[in-house]
């Protein structure tokens, strides 16, 4: 089990809280919270070690494209990058609708 | 003709049999002199060849290689891991056993067509102690008729009931999809795991 942060300067204010994907393994809880703060703050607690500069790339590329400030939590089981970026576009489209 | 489907363990011989890209890391020797399994991953293979998973002995050792299909000495359906008998349960007394002990005779009474995957799976079937109190019981579910939102929630209650967290990945050929997911957000997304790579589905049943 690993904690691993991130900060990303990003924009693009967050209003709503939102909640995607489940506890399941090979998935992850993305969880995203609308911040006070001017930076994007992550918090990702996950069951595999040794992935931070994967996890650095995934989180990069995404916010170069959704730029959201809000802060994340992030429950992994397990997810290829893959399926992170899944769920992290997915936020991003929930809370689209939710606007 | 043998049918090898994902979450299948298959036994070999030793870590000559594995084929990978890149390199090894050192604990997959250990890994397979202990026990020489696979899990077998969702993914492409070369022609001949299984996509399978090893696991090491902390839970963020995980290494995919191919296994050749004609190294396969054993091969155990994770429905037949789910009937396996006790003696290879090392701490008998933790709540992931018990909470099968009672989700078992249920399963098959109403011959439901699941197995067991992730860590109680493997020490079920090496020996090897694996689970731990907080281990998840991993159902898979094949041939699952389409369930309504609220009757999938009702047996993900009932199953979550014992104690340890249940998870039920829902089959659909090679691709599946967790039960979990489809309660909360039929209708938006739900994730599907499928050879080509994961997707979001509306309707995750009938892909």
């Amino acid at each position: 089990m690993e904690k691993l942060t991130f900060e990303f300067k990003n924009s693009q204010k967050v209003t709503k809280a939102v909640h995607v994907g489940v506890v399941a393994s090979g998935d992850l809880e993305v969880l995203v919270y609308p911040t006070d703060k001017q930076v994007t703050s992550l918090e990702i607690t996950t069951g595999s070690d040794g992935f931070k500069e994967v996890w650095g790339n995934v989180l990069q590329r995404f916010f170069d494209r959704y730029p959201l400030l809000a802060d994340f939590k992030i429950n992994d089981f397990g997810a290829t990058p893959g399926v992170v970026n899944l769920r992290l576009t997915q936020a991003m489209e929930a809370l689209k609708d939710e606007e | 003709m043998v049918t090898y489907n994902v979450h299948d363990l298959v036994f070999f011989s030793d870590v000559t049999d594995l084929t990978y890209a890149g390199s090894c890391p050192d604990w997959v020797a250990t890994a397979v002199m202990r026990a020489p399994v696979g899990v077998i991953r969702r993914g492409q293979a070369p022609a001949g060849m299984l996509p399978i998973g090893i696991r090491g002995s902390n839970k963020s050792q995980r290494f995919g290689a191919y296994l050749p299909v004609t190294a396969v000495t054993d091969h155990l359906t994770s429905q037949e891991i789910r009937h396996f008998g006790r003696s290879n349960r090392q701490d008998k007394m933790l709540p992931i056993w018990q909470a099968l002990d009672q989700i078992n005779p249920y399963l098959d009474t109403h011959q439901y067509d699941w197995g067991l995957s992730g860590s109680a799976a493997y020490e079920l079937v090496t020996g090897i102690p694996t689970v731990n109190q907080n281990s998840d019981l991993d159902f898979i579910a094949f041939n699952q008729e389409q369930l309504t939102p609220p009757k999938a929630q009702h047996l993900l209650d009932w199953l979550n009931s014992f104690g340890p967290h249940a998870d039920v990945q829902i089959m659909r050929g090679q691709a599946g999809f967790s039960l979990e997911d489809y309660c909360y957000h039929h209708g938006q997304g739900v994730l599907v795991k499928s050879l080509q790579g994961p997707y979001l589905s509306a309707d995750p049943w009938n892909e």
